[in-house]
Protein backbone atom coordinates (compact mmCIF):
# COMPACT_ATOMS: atom_id res chain seq x y z
CA UNK A 1 0.00 0.00 0.00
CA UNK A 2 1.98 3.52 -1.29
CA UNK A 3 0.78 6.52 -0.51
CA UNK A 4 -0.21 7.05 -3.96
CA UNK A 5 -2.89 4.17 -3.36
CA UNK A 6 -3.95 6.25 -0.35
CA UNK A 7 -4.02 9.05 -2.70
CA UNK A 8 -6.35 7.68 -5.20
CA UNK A 9 -9.13 6.39 -2.13
CA UNK A 10 -8.90 9.64 -1.33
CA UNK A 11 -10.12 10.66 -4.68
CA UNK A 12 -12.04 8.21 -5.67
CA UNK A 13 -13.84 9.19 -2.18
CA UNK A 14 -14.28 12.85 -3.44
CA UNK A 15 -15.46 11.77 -6.42
CA UNK A 16 -18.25 9.64 -4.90
CA UNK A 17 -19.20 12.39 -2.48
CA UNK A 18 -19.67 14.82 -5.76
CA UNK A 19 -21.52 12.45 -7.82
CA UNK A 20 -23.85 11.84 -4.02
CA UNK A 21 -24.53 15.32 -3.37
CA UNK A 22 -25.24 15.83 -7.35
CA UNK A 23 -27.41 12.99 -7.68
CA UNK A 24 -29.58 13.72 -4.32
CA UNK A 25 -29.81 17.95 -5.93
CA UNK A 26 -31.04 16.47 -9.40
CA UNK A 27 -33.07 14.58 -7.45
CA UNK A 28 -34.82 17.45 -5.39
CA UNK A 29 -35.15 19.45 -8.33
CA UNK A 30 -36.42 17.24 -10.74
CA UNK A 31 -39.25 15.94 -8.40
CA UNK A 32 -40.08 13.15 -10.64
CA UNK A 33 -42.09 10.14 -9.54
CA UNK A 34 -42.06 7.86 -6.99
CA UNK A 35 -40.13 5.24 -8.54
CA UNK A 36 -37.14 8.00 -9.78
CA UNK A 37 -37.09 8.76 -6.72
CA UNK A 38 -36.73 5.79 -4.93
CA UNK A 39 -34.26 4.80 -7.49
CA UNK A 40 -32.51 7.99 -6.17
CA UNK A 41 -32.24 7.34 -3.16
CA UNK A 42 -31.25 3.83 -3.38
CA UNK A 43 -28.75 5.11 -5.50
CA UNK A 44 -28.24 7.36 -3.16
CA UNK A 45 -27.22 5.04 -0.58
CA UNK A 46 -25.58 2.51 -2.15
CA UNK A 47 -22.94 5.34 -2.80
CA UNK A 48 -22.95 6.72 0.94
CA UNK A 49 -22.37 2.74 1.71
CA UNK A 50 -19.37 2.79 -0.78
CA UNK A 51 -18.07 6.12 0.66
CA UNK A 52 -18.24 4.45 4.23
CA UNK A 53 -16.30 1.22 2.94
CA UNK A 54 -13.71 3.20 1.10
CA UNK A 55 -13.49 5.08 4.42
CA UNK A 56 -12.98 2.39 6.93
CA UNK A 57 -10.80 0.99 4.11
CA UNK A 58 -8.98 4.18 4.09
CA UNK A 59 -8.58 4.56 7.74
CA UNK A 60 -7.68 0.81 8.37
CA UNK A 61 -4.83 1.27 5.68
CA UNK A 62 -3.32 4.39 7.30
CA UNK A 63 -3.62 2.45 10.95
CA UNK A 64 -1.80 -0.93 9.43
CA UNK A 65 1.01 1.50 7.46
CA UNK A 66 1.44 3.35 10.96
CA UNK A 67 1.64 0.06 12.81
CA UNK A 68 4.10 -1.68 9.88
CA UNK A 69 6.43 1.59 10.33
CA UNK A 70 6.77 1.64 14.01
CA UNK A 71 7.07 -1.93 13.85
CA UNK A 72 10.18 -1.55 11.10
CA UNK A 73 11.40 0.99 13.37
CA UNK A 74 11.70 -0.87 16.86
CA UNK A 75 13.11 -3.86 14.87
CA UNK A 76 15.68 -1.27 13.55
CA UNK A 77 16.22 0.12 17.13
CA UNK A 78 16.45 -3.59 18.48
CA UNK A 79 18.83 -4.10 15.99
CA UNK A 80 21.22 -0.83 17.41
CA UNK A 81 20.58 -2.75 20.29
CA UNK A 82 22.38 -6.01 20.16
CA UNK A 83 25.24 -3.65 19.00
CA UNK A 84 25.44 -2.27 22.03
CA UNK A 85 26.40 -5.64 24.03
CA UNK A 86 29.28 -5.15 25.00
CA UNK A 87 32.68 -4.90 22.91
CA UNK A 88 35.32 -7.31 23.38
CA UNK A 89 38.51 -7.36 21.23
CA UNK A 90 40.36 -10.22 22.49
CA UNK A 91 43.84 -9.68 20.54
CA UNK A 92 45.61 -12.74 19.85
CA UNK A 93 49.10 -11.19 20.75
CA UNK A 94 50.64 -8.16 22.04
CA UNK A 95 51.51 -7.33 18.78
CA UNK A 96 47.91 -7.40 16.91
CA UNK A 97 47.09 -5.56 20.33
CA UNK A 98 49.43 -2.38 19.74
CA UNK A 99 48.57 -2.62 16.20
CA UNK A 100 44.50 -1.91 17.66
CA UNK A 101 45.87 0.17 19.61
CA UNK A 102 47.79 2.15 16.79
CA UNK A 103 44.77 1.91 13.82
CA UNK A 104 42.64 3.22 16.55
CA UNK A 105 44.56 6.03 18.42
CA UNK A 106 46.93 7.03 16.32
CA UNK A 107 45.98 8.21 12.63
CA UNK A 108 43.34 10.57 13.02
CA UNK A 109 45.54 13.34 10.63
CA UNK A 110 45.90 10.75 8.31
CA UNK A 111 42.23 9.45 8.19
CA UNK A 112 40.79 13.12 8.29
CA UNK A 113 43.53 14.13 5.03
CA UNK A 114 42.10 10.76 3.12
CA UNK A 115 38.54 13.26 2.45
CA UNK A 116 39.88 16.40 3.04
CA UNK A 117 43.88 16.32 2.53
CA UNK A 118 44.30 20.20 3.55
CA UNK A 119 43.38 19.61 6.59
CA UNK A 120 45.47 18.75 10.52
CA UNK A 121 44.75 17.98 13.66
CA UNK A 122 46.85 19.63 16.41
CA UNK A 123 47.21 17.74 19.88
CA UNK A 124 49.31 18.52 22.56
CA UNK A 125 49.07 16.38 25.80
CA UNK A 126 51.70 15.82 29.06
CA UNK A 127 51.32 11.88 28.53
CA UNK A 128 51.05 9.58 26.28
CA UNK A 129 47.84 7.78 27.85
CA UNK A 130 45.56 10.77 26.95
CA UNK A 131 44.71 12.77 24.13
CA UNK A 132 42.14 12.20 21.17
CA UNK A 133 41.32 10.62 18.03
CA UNK A 134 39.47 11.60 14.96
CA UNK A 135 36.72 8.66 13.73
CA UNK A 136 36.01 9.38 10.11
CA UNK A 137 33.48 7.86 7.69
CA UNK A 138 32.01 9.25 4.44
CA UNK A 139 28.57 7.80 3.26
CA UNK A 140 26.05 8.95 0.39
CA UNK A 141 27.45 12.48 0.04
CA UNK A 142 27.85 12.57 3.78
CA UNK A 143 31.04 13.12 5.83
CA UNK A 144 30.54 11.83 10.12
CA UNK A 145 33.78 12.85 12.00
CA UNK A 146 33.14 11.42 15.53
CA UNK A 147 36.18 12.91 18.17
CA UNK A 148 36.73 11.38 21.19
CA UNK A 149 39.24 13.14 23.61
CA UNK A 150 40.74 12.10 27.05
CA UNK A 151 41.65 14.72 29.05
CA UNK A 152 43.49 12.78 32.23
CA UNK A 153 45.80 9.77 31.60
CA UNK A 154 44.77 6.48 31.62
CA UNK A 155 45.98 3.41 30.06
CA UNK A 156 42.75 2.17 29.65
CA UNK A 157 41.71 4.76 27.60
CA UNK A 158 44.02 3.03 24.61
CA UNK A 159 41.74 -0.14 25.30
CA UNK A 160 38.79 2.12 25.24
CA UNK A 161 39.91 3.48 21.49
CA UNK A 162 40.06 0.28 20.25
CA UNK A 163 36.53 -0.58 21.44
CA UNK A 164 34.84 2.24 20.24
CA UNK A 165 36.45 2.53 16.60
CA UNK A 166 35.37 -1.60 16.62
CA UNK A 167 31.72 -0.36 17.91
CA UNK A 168 31.81 2.87 14.92
CA UNK A 169 33.10 0.00 12.75
CA UNK A 170 29.74 -2.10 13.75
CA UNK A 171 27.25 0.71 13.94
CA UNK A 172 28.52 2.20 10.63
CA UNK A 173 27.66 -1.20 9.16
CA UNK A 174 24.86 -2.12 10.47
CA UNK A 175 22.78 0.88 10.56
CA UNK A 176 21.71 2.42 7.69
CA UNK A 177 20.09 5.76 8.59
CA UNK A 178 22.40 7.81 11.08
CA UNK A 179 22.03 10.99 12.41
CA UNK A 180 24.66 13.17 14.73
CA UNK A 181 22.22 12.42 18.26
CA UNK A 182 22.06 8.57 17.25
CA UNK A 183 25.86 8.22 17.13
CA UNK A 184 26.09 10.70 19.95
CA UNK A 185 23.82 7.96 22.04
CA UNK A 186 25.24 4.94 20.89
CA UNK A 187 28.57 5.93 22.04
CA UNK A 188 27.33 7.54 25.36
CA UNK A 189 25.66 4.37 26.15
CA UNK A 190 28.98 2.32 24.84
CA UNK A 191 31.08 4.20 27.36
CA UNK A 192 28.87 4.63 29.66
CA UNK A 193 28.60 0.80 29.68
CA UNK A 194 32.03 0.19 29.87
CA UNK A 195 32.93 2.48 33.14
CA UNK A 196 30.44 0.34 34.30
CA UNK A 197 27.75 3.11 35.38
CA UNK A 198 27.42 6.62 36.90
CA UNK A 199 29.62 6.29 39.80
CA UNK A 200 32.53 6.70 37.78
CA UNK A 201 34.65 9.63 38.11
CA UNK A 202 36.07 9.15 34.47
CA UNK A 203 32.94 9.98 32.65
CA UNK A 204 34.05 13.48 32.96
CA UNK A 205 37.27 12.94 31.86
CA UNK A 206 35.66 11.97 28.05
CA UNK A 207 34.92 14.16 25.39
CA UNK A 208 33.41 12.87 22.53
CA UNK A 209 32.15 14.92 19.13
CA UNK A 210 29.89 14.19 16.20
CA UNK A 211 29.97 16.37 13.30
CA UNK A 212 28.35 15.51 10.42
CA UNK A 213 28.27 17.13 7.04
CA UNK A 214 25.64 16.78 5.04
CA UNK A 215 26.33 17.92 1.04
CA UNK A 216 23.09 17.57 0.07
CA UNK A 217 21.40 19.18 2.28
CA UNK A 218 24.02 21.89 3.23
CA UNK A 219 23.99 21.53 6.60
CA UNK A 220 26.40 20.83 9.65
CA UNK A 221 25.13 18.71 12.08
CA UNK A 222 27.27 19.19 15.56
CA UNK A 223 26.79 17.35 19.14
CA UNK A 224 29.78 17.22 21.71
CA UNK A 225 30.42 17.35 25.55
CA UNK A 226 32.64 19.82 26.55
CA UNK A 227 33.50 20.37 22.49
CA UNK A 228 33.16 23.50 20.37
CA UNK A 229 32.64 24.45 16.81
CA UNK A 230 32.82 27.20 14.48
CA UNK A 231 32.15 26.93 10.61
CA UNK A 232 34.74 29.85 8.75
CA UNK A 233 33.47 31.16 5.90
CA UNK A 234 34.16 34.16 4.08
CA UNK A 235 36.62 35.24 6.06
CA UNK A 236 33.62 35.29 8.75
CA UNK A 237 33.39 32.84 11.75
CA UNK A 238 30.05 31.08 12.87
CA UNK A 239 30.05 28.85 15.76
CA UNK A 240 28.06 25.91 15.64
CA UNK A 241 25.88 24.98 18.65
CA UNK A 242 25.72 21.82 20.46
CA UNK A 243 23.07 20.78 22.83
CA UNK A 244 23.67 19.93 25.73
CA UNK A 245 24.84 16.56 26.80
CA UNK A 246 27.35 14.63 29.26
CA UNK A 247 28.61 11.16 29.29
CA UNK A 248 25.99 8.78 31.06
CA UNK A 249 22.96 11.30 31.25
CA UNK A 250 20.41 10.67 28.46
CA UNK A 251 17.50 12.89 27.52
CA UNK A 252 15.47 13.43 24.61
CA UNK A 253 17.13 16.04 22.40
CA UNK A 254 15.34 17.32 19.38
CA UNK A 255 17.50 16.97 16.23
CA UNK A 256 16.82 21.14 15.63
CA UNK A 257 18.72 21.52 17.82
CA UNK A 258 22.01 19.48 16.19
CA UNK A 259 21.35 20.70 13.00
CA UNK A 260 22.03 23.69 11.03
CA UNK A 261 21.61 25.05 7.30
CA UNK A 262 24.88 26.59 5.97
CA UNK A 263 26.07 27.68 2.48
CA UNK A 264 28.27 25.24 2.28
CA UNK A 265 31.09 25.72 -0.48
CA UNK A 266 34.66 24.17 -0.68
CA UNK A 267 37.25 25.74 0.94
CA UNK A 268 35.26 26.45 3.92
CA UNK A 269 36.72 25.63 7.36
CA UNK A 270 35.11 23.88 10.54
CA UNK A 271 37.18 23.90 13.30
CA UNK A 272 36.43 21.63 16.46
CA UNK A 273 38.12 22.40 19.89
CA UNK A 274 38.38 20.50 23.45
CA UNK A 275 37.81 22.86 25.92
CA UNK A 276 40.81 23.05 27.35
CA UNK A 277 42.04 24.38 24.45
CA UNK A 278 39.46 27.10 25.33
CA UNK A 279 40.40 27.86 28.55
CA UNK A 280 43.73 27.89 27.81
CA UNK A 281 43.48 31.06 25.77
CA UNK A 282 40.89 32.58 27.60
CA UNK A 283 43.21 31.95 30.61
CA UNK A 284 46.12 34.23 28.99
CA UNK A 285 46.47 37.88 30.45
CA UNK A 286 46.69 39.97 27.06
CA UNK A 287 43.57 39.24 24.54
CA UNK A 288 44.49 35.93 23.01
CA UNK A 289 40.83 34.67 22.53
CA UNK A 290 40.29 37.69 19.72
CA UNK A 291 43.73 37.10 18.04
CA UNK A 292 43.14 33.32 17.84
CA UNK A 293 39.66 34.07 16.45
CA UNK A 294 41.15 36.41 14.34
CA UNK A 295 44.13 33.83 13.00
CA UNK A 296 40.95 31.72 12.51
CA UNK A 297 39.63 34.39 9.98
CA UNK A 298 42.56 35.31 7.98
CA UNK A 299 44.36 32.13 7.95
CA UNK A 300 41.30 30.38 5.93
CA UNK A 301 43.29 30.89 2.78
CA UNK A 302 46.23 30.17 3.28
CA UNK A 303 48.28 27.06 2.79
CA UNK A 304 47.57 24.12 4.73
CA UNK A 305 50.75 23.52 5.98
CA UNK A 306 51.59 27.13 6.77
CA UNK A 307 48.23 27.54 8.25
CA UNK A 308 48.86 24.76 11.00
CA UNK A 309 52.23 25.91 11.74
CA UNK A 310 50.91 29.27 12.83
CA UNK A 311 48.12 27.92 14.78
CA UNK A 312 51.21 25.24 16.57
CA UNK A 313 53.03 28.70 17.11
CA UNK A 314 50.30 30.49 18.91
CA UNK A 315 48.98 27.24 20.99
CA UNK A 316 52.62 26.69 22.06
CA UNK A 317 53.16 30.28 22.77
CA UNK A 318 49.96 30.14 24.82
CA UNK A 319 51.21 26.82 26.21
CA UNK A 320 55.11 27.96 27.63
CA UNK A 321 52.49 30.49 29.75
CA UNK A 322 50.38 28.03 30.83
CA UNK A 323 50.25 26.11 34.16
CA UNK A 324 51.09 22.08 33.55
CA UNK A 325 47.26 21.37 35.10
CA UNK A 326 45.70 23.39 31.54
CA UNK A 327 48.12 21.98 28.95
CA UNK A 328 46.49 19.48 27.10
CA UNK A 329 44.88 20.78 23.65
CA UNK A 330 43.35 19.39 20.79
CA UNK A 331 42.31 21.32 17.50
CA UNK A 332 41.15 19.75 14.54
CA UNK A 333 40.76 21.63 11.08
CA UNK A 334 38.80 20.28 8.51
CA UNK A 335 39.12 22.32 5.01
CA UNK A 336 35.82 20.90 3.59
CA UNK B 1 -7.77 -16.18 -6.70
CA UNK B 2 -7.40 -19.97 -6.81
CA UNK B 3 -4.95 -21.33 -9.34
CA UNK B 4 -5.21 -24.53 -11.72
CA UNK B 5 -2.95 -26.21 -9.21
CA UNK B 6 -5.01 -25.19 -6.30
CA UNK B 7 -8.13 -26.20 -7.58
CA UNK B 8 -6.68 -29.77 -8.72
CA UNK B 9 -5.43 -30.31 -4.96
CA UNK B 10 -9.28 -29.34 -3.95
CA UNK B 11 -10.61 -31.69 -6.00
CA UNK B 12 -8.14 -34.92 -5.23
CA UNK B 13 -8.86 -34.14 -1.36
CA UNK B 14 -12.44 -33.99 -1.65
CA UNK B 15 -12.87 -30.36 -0.96
CA UNK B 16 -16.76 -29.17 -1.43
CA UNK B 17 -18.15 -25.79 -1.42
CA UNK B 18 -20.16 -25.48 1.43
CA UNK B 19 -20.97 -21.60 2.02
CA UNK B 20 -20.24 -18.52 -0.61
CA UNK B 21 -21.18 -15.10 0.19
CA UNK B 22 -19.71 -11.78 -1.21
CA UNK B 23 -16.93 -11.45 1.10
CA UNK B 24 -15.18 -15.21 0.83
CA UNK B 25 -16.16 -19.34 -0.10
CA UNK B 26 -15.56 -22.13 2.39
CA UNK B 27 -14.76 -25.19 1.16
CA UNK B 28 -14.97 -28.74 3.44
CA UNK B 29 -13.62 -31.90 3.32
CA UNK B 30 -14.94 -34.65 5.29
CA UNK B 31 -12.23 -37.35 4.64
CA UNK B 32 -9.55 -34.73 5.27
CA UNK B 33 -11.06 -33.16 8.01
CA UNK B 34 -10.11 -29.65 6.78
CA UNK B 35 -11.92 -26.37 6.23
CA UNK B 36 -10.97 -24.06 3.32
CA UNK B 37 -11.84 -20.35 3.53
CA UNK B 38 -11.03 -18.46 1.02
CA UNK B 39 -11.22 -14.58 0.50
CA UNK B 40 -12.80 -12.62 -2.50
CA UNK B 41 -12.10 -9.29 -1.93
CA UNK B 42 -8.83 -7.08 -1.07
CA UNK B 43 -10.29 -5.51 1.96
CA UNK B 44 -13.01 -6.94 4.08
CA UNK B 45 -15.24 -5.05 6.89
CA UNK B 46 -15.28 -6.17 9.77
CA UNK B 47 -18.61 -7.48 9.70
CA UNK B 48 -18.23 -9.47 6.63
CA UNK B 49 -15.30 -10.98 8.02
CA UNK B 50 -16.82 -11.65 11.55
CA UNK B 51 -19.71 -13.40 9.87
CA UNK B 52 -17.67 -15.60 7.55
CA UNK B 53 -15.94 -17.12 10.08
CA UNK B 54 -18.42 -17.25 12.16
CA UNK B 55 -20.51 -19.31 8.90
CA UNK B 56 -16.97 -21.66 9.47
CA UNK B 57 -17.77 -21.95 13.14
CA UNK B 58 -21.38 -23.07 12.45
CA UNK B 59 -20.04 -25.77 9.28
CA UNK B 60 -18.13 -27.19 12.05
CA UNK B 61 -20.60 -28.47 14.03
CA UNK B 62 -21.54 -30.82 11.03
CA UNK B 63 -18.15 -31.47 9.68
CA UNK B 64 -14.96 -32.07 11.82
CA UNK B 65 -12.14 -30.14 11.57
CA UNK B 66 -8.49 -30.58 12.44
CA UNK B 67 -6.68 -28.25 10.09
CA UNK B 68 -7.69 -24.88 8.92
CA UNK B 69 -6.86 -23.32 5.70
CA UNK B 70 -6.96 -19.69 5.68
CA UNK B 71 -6.71 -18.46 1.82
CA UNK B 72 -6.21 -14.52 2.02
CA UNK B 73 -3.87 -14.23 -0.90
CA UNK B 74 -6.82 -11.57 -2.38
CA UNK B 75 -6.27 -9.22 0.73
CA UNK B 76 -3.84 -6.20 0.50
CA UNK B 77 -5.27 -4.43 3.55
CA UNK B 78 -6.69 -5.43 7.09
CA UNK B 79 -8.24 -4.27 9.84
CA UNK B 80 -6.20 -4.81 13.00
CA UNK B 81 -9.67 -4.91 15.41
CA UNK B 82 -10.68 -8.13 12.81
CA UNK B 83 -6.96 -8.98 13.52
CA UNK B 84 -7.28 -9.16 16.72
CA UNK B 85 -11.00 -10.65 17.40
CA UNK B 86 -10.01 -13.34 14.95
CA UNK B 87 -6.75 -14.29 17.30
CA UNK B 88 -8.14 -13.53 20.59
CA UNK B 89 -11.74 -14.54 20.34
CA UNK B 90 -12.65 -17.00 17.67
CA UNK B 91 -9.23 -18.98 17.10
CA UNK B 92 -9.32 -19.86 21.25
CA UNK B 93 -12.97 -20.25 20.83
CA UNK B 94 -12.19 -22.91 18.27
CA UNK B 95 -9.87 -24.52 20.18
CA UNK B 96 -11.89 -25.16 23.28
CA UNK B 97 -15.13 -26.17 21.44
CA UNK B 98 -13.66 -28.20 18.44
CA UNK B 99 -10.41 -28.70 18.99
CA UNK B 100 -9.06 -26.62 16.23
CA UNK B 101 -5.40 -25.22 16.93
CA UNK B 102 -3.63 -26.08 13.20
CA UNK B 103 -3.89 -23.45 11.10
CA UNK B 104 -2.12 -22.35 7.65
CA UNK B 105 -2.30 -19.42 5.91
CA UNK B 106 -1.86 -18.34 2.22
CA UNK B 107 -0.73 -14.89 2.16
CA UNK B 108 0.08 -12.19 -0.87
CA UNK B 109 3.67 -12.49 -1.86
CA UNK B 110 4.16 -8.76 -1.20
CA UNK B 111 6.98 -8.31 0.77
CA UNK B 112 4.92 -4.67 2.53
CA UNK B 113 1.94 -6.54 3.64
CA UNK B 114 3.85 -9.51 4.82
CA UNK B 115 5.41 -7.50 7.13
CA UNK B 116 2.27 -5.50 8.04
CA UNK B 117 1.03 -8.91 9.03
CA UNK B 118 4.46 -9.07 10.99
CA UNK B 119 3.79 -6.09 12.41
CA UNK B 120 -0.06 -6.74 13.26
CA UNK B 121 0.82 -10.45 14.67
CA UNK B 122 3.35 -8.84 17.20
CA UNK B 123 0.62 -5.70 17.87
CA UNK B 124 -1.48 -8.88 19.56
CA UNK B 125 1.36 -10.99 20.80
CA UNK B 126 2.12 -7.76 23.06
CA UNK B 127 -1.32 -6.60 24.04
CA UNK B 128 -2.63 -10.15 24.61
CA UNK B 129 0.79 -11.85 25.90
CA UNK B 130 -0.94 -14.99 27.77
CA UNK B 131 -3.59 -15.68 24.73
CA UNK B 132 -3.62 -18.92 23.45
CA UNK B 133 -3.55 -18.60 20.17
CA UNK B 134 0.28 -17.82 20.50
CA UNK B 135 1.01 -21.78 21.20
CA UNK B 136 -1.44 -22.88 18.26
CA UNK B 137 0.72 -24.85 15.36
CA UNK B 138 0.31 -22.24 12.08
CA UNK B 139 2.33 -21.72 9.44
CA UNK B 140 2.32 -19.52 5.95
CA UNK B 141 2.16 -21.46 2.89
CA UNK B 142 2.68 -20.80 -0.83
CA UNK B 143 0.10 -23.20 -2.39
CA UNK B 144 -3.56 -25.03 -1.26
CA UNK B 145 -1.56 -28.12 -1.42
CA UNK B 146 1.63 -27.15 0.12
CA UNK B 147 -1.12 -26.09 2.95
CA UNK B 148 -2.84 -29.56 3.04
CA UNK B 149 -0.15 -31.56 2.79
CA UNK B 150 1.86 -30.00 5.68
Amino acid sequence: MTSEDIEVLKLIKRLLEKESNSTSQTSRKEGDGQEKSLQSTNYIEDLKNKIDLLQEQLSSRIEMIKMTLQYVEEEKNQGEYTLNSPLVVSPSSNIEYSNLIEESFFHSEKRLKNFYPHSFVIQNNRDNNMGGFVYIKDENRMLYMISVIYSKPSQEFLLLSVLIKKALDDFFDATHKKDTLMIWGYLNQKIYQWLGGKQSPEKNNIHVSVTAIHWQESSVSFVGNDMSACLVSNGSIEDIPTPDVEIGRTKDIPPSLTKHTYRLEKGMHIYLASSQLIAIIKDQEEDKWTSFRQLIKESSNWQSEHRRQEFEHFLQKCYAKNSSQHSDFFLINLEI
Amino acid sequence: MMTPDDLKALQEYNFVLEYEDNAGKIYVSSSEEMFICEIKEPYMPIEDFKNLLLQKGLLMKDHPCKKFIFDKREISGFHQPSMEWYYVVWKPKMQEKFGLSVHRKLFTKDAWFRKSVEAGRAEIRKKYPDSPCHQMDVKVMNTIREAILN
